[in-house]
């Protein structure tokens, strides 16, 4: 089987340089993308320290190891920097360095803007940080930011101004990220890559690029209206002066809600990738993958206001009636994966060990996603620990377990080594316990009437054992992490060699080299179906179609 | 055709306008769109990668357009983006250096899409 390889014009090669000019300059989309998931990763880090001295605080129920206004500023940078600094810029990142590549192009459209996505990327969230150096601290009003708390008069910190500065430098990032891709999804496939043969990760980086455009201005419109009320003496959210709070909620949701799309639809994507290749078997219900993603885009934009039932100025049935159906696509996408996984021949790396802990905790995650979603449960649940622990097991459990898994699937593919599979399980299964003992508590303790953003609690109440529990949880979680890192360093140092395709994917990336050579492919295959590398194996490696892949050292 | 079940549903169950009417004109809004691109062909814009039966020989020296190489202005253009950020926040000196460096950026980045 010849084909002549699709490179483009002479004159246009990038000369990978070594060093930091090289790193510093360079436009390919594979070293944005691990550029984007190295510092997702550092980011993660630090967002999780954060975290982990919250739980040190909530431990006990004393003020004990920060101070009052230093916990408000662990939980809004917490906030923050999980939201914009490593879930959306993982899932966009992963898109830059994978989507080229399943689609068989050598770059992505527009290289430059690419990298200028991921610098700002960095900009903004070394911005956001910088408040921690500042005299004020850093912004203390929440992930949020709802003003009137947010407003000069009670956060008069520039730590506050540094924030909204950092969201206005991520979201420009994301705007430019999500216009590259669709740009490359739409007219860099190919021959034969069809829009209905492209692999599920391709099509939800395409959705969640649309969800971002259109959610990403309304962030950047009322940050900035924000700055303008706290530094140019405007009223846009100042009741004395003409102005609404609720609008800043209506304005924020509005890009809140679809943002939560963002944060995990890619990770759809990353499972649906993972769980067919694992099973041996192809992928149960594409077309109806592909219509939910789609419909959960669509109806995504018309929920915001549930995350202001308790305002008394939404119209409630209206956006519970919403909320309600958004899970039925969510619910078809859980029959994909069942369907694959149905009589297939499945085994147990640990990519397959965090997909299965994603369905399990993601399933919790929506569950409760539904219960607020009824107006007079969410009254009792408002701004408790009950929406804590929901929001958490959808993206703690549900993408941060996918980032993990992703990383686990795809380390061979962007290092060239092999993945070292019995310390990656043993972190599959700290993480999962040490993630269930710190949220499963919370819902209890938002039964219970705990608010959520406190930095105390009262003493040998109803509240102390489950917080108790959280803290130890925390502690695992910690554990697995570690542990997952270490993974990652043992497979560095080992250098084991990992092969064009270790673990008998489906989709084009494993058609080419460990790491992929500069253009992507030397010769990019034929494209007659949802999985191209498979056909290559099958029809012209003759390898038989029910071996597994070997990926995984042990 | 999804939005328009549920629209009709809705209004039959709630007896409620604004919310019936967004459905309603929601589900109008994609019939629209489904209409215009199946109109359009959305496939006749595309390239090879339209082409069901397309193989790689068929694309075999196209020209895919250029791929930028190597260059230092998207890391100048972030840092003049985050002074002026700044600036706007810590006075006027921050500002004017950030606007500086963003021109420059943008002058670099536009001669070398020229060249």
């Amino acid at each position: 089987m010849t084909g002549a390889p699709a490179i483009p014009a002479a004159g246009a090669r990038q000369r990978d340089r070594m060093g930091l000019v090289g790193w510093l300059t360079t436009t390919d989309h594979k070293r944005i993308g691990i550029l984007y998931l190295a510092t997702t990763g550092a980011f993660f880090l630090a967002g999780g320290l954060l975290a982990a001295l919250m739980r040190a605080e909530l431990a006990t129920s004393a003020v004990d190891v920060t101070s009052r206004g230093t916990y408000n500023e662990l939980f809004t940078i917490h906030g923050t920097t999980m939201v914009f600094l490593v879930v959306a810029p993982f899932g966009l990142g992963l898109a830059n360095y994978l989507v080229p590549l399943q689609i068989g192009a050598p770059d992505m459209s527009f290289p430059r803007l690419n990298a200028m996505s991921y610098w700002l990327f960095l900009a903004g969230g070394l911005t956001i940080f910088s408040g921690f150096l500042s005299s004020g601290g850093a912004a203390p009003a929440g992930w949020t930011g709802y003003p009137p708390l947010s407003e000069i008069v009670y956060s008069p910190t520039t730590g506050m101004d540094l924030w909204i500065a950092g969201i206005l430098l991520t979201s420009a990032s994301s705007i430019m990220t999500g216009i590259n891709l669709i740009a490359t999804i739409l007219l860099l496939r190919a021959p034969g890559m069809i829009m209905w043969r492209l692999p599920a990760f391709t099509w939800t980086s395409l959705v969640t690029s649309l969800i971002v455009l259109l959610a990403f201005p309304p962030l950047a419109a009322v940050t900035s209206m924000l700055f303008v009320d706290r530094r140019f003496g405007g009223h846009f959210f100042d009741v004395a002066g003409g102005g609404d709070p609720v609008l800043y909620q209506h304005l924020f949701w509005f890009f809140g809600h679809p943002e939560v799309y963002v944060m995990i639809l890619p990770f759809f994507g990353v499972i649906t990738e993972i769980v067919p290749v694992f099973s041996r078997k192809h992928l149960f219900g594409y077309t109806g993958f592909v219509l939910a993603t789609i419909g959960i885009a669509a109806y995504s934009m018309a929920v915001w206001a549930h995350h202001m039932f308790t305002t008394g100025e939404v119209l409630n049935p209206f956006f519970s009636a919403m909320s309600f159906l958004i899970a039925v696509p969510t619910g078809i996408k859980f029959f994909t994966w069942i369907g694959t996984m149905w009589s297939g021949r499945l085994t147990f790396p640990t990519p397959m060990l965090l997909a299965l802990g994603f369905m399990a905790n993601f399933l919790v995650g929506g569950v409760t996603g539904e219960m607020v979603a009824a107006p007079p449960f969410d009254y009792h649940a408002h701004d408790t620990y009950f929406v804590v622990a929901h929001m958490h097991y959808v993206l703690m459990g549900g993408s941060v377990f996918a980032i993990f898994a992703a990383i686990a699937f795809w380390w061979p593919k962007i290092t060239g080594l092999r993945f070292p599979d019995r310390i990656g399980r043993v972190a599959a299964i700290l993480l999962l316990l040490g993630f269930n003992l710190t949220f499963w508590p919370m819902f209890v303790l938002g039964l219970r009437g705990m608010p959520r953003r406190v930095v105390a609690y009262p003493d040998q109440g109803e509240f102390t054992a489950p917080n108790v529990l959280a803290s130890a949880g925390m502690g695992v979680l910690t554990v697995g992490v570690l542990v997952f890192v270490a993974a990652l360093v043992v497979s560095w140092r080992r250098r084991d060699p990992a092969g064009d395709d270790p673990w008998g994917g489906n989709s084009l990336e494993w058609a080419t080299s460990s790491p992929p050579p500069e253009h992507n492919f030397e010769r990019v295959p034929p494209v007659r179906s949802i999985r191209p590398a498979y056909d290559l194996r099958v029809v012209t490696d003759g390898r038989a179609e029910d071996q597994p892949g070997d990926g995984a050292t042990p | 055709m999804f939005f328009a079940v549920v629209a009709g549903v809705y209004w039959f169950l709630s007896d409620e306008q604004a919310g019936s009417l967004l459905l309603a004109f929601l589900a109008a809004a994609s019939a629209l769109l489904g209409w215009y691109l199946g109109r359009r062909g959305v496939a006749a814009a595309g390239g090879f990668g339209d082409r069901e039966d397309a193989g790689p020989d068929d694309a075999a020296g196209e020209d895919l357009g250029v791929f930028d190489s190597a260059s230092i202005w998207p890391v100048v253009l972030a840092v003049g983006a985050m002074l002026l950020g700044t600036g706007a926040i810590f006075g006027s000196g921050v500002l004017l250096v950030g606007a500086i460096v963003t021109v420059l950026a943008v002058v670099g980045l536009v001669a070398q899409t020229g060249r």
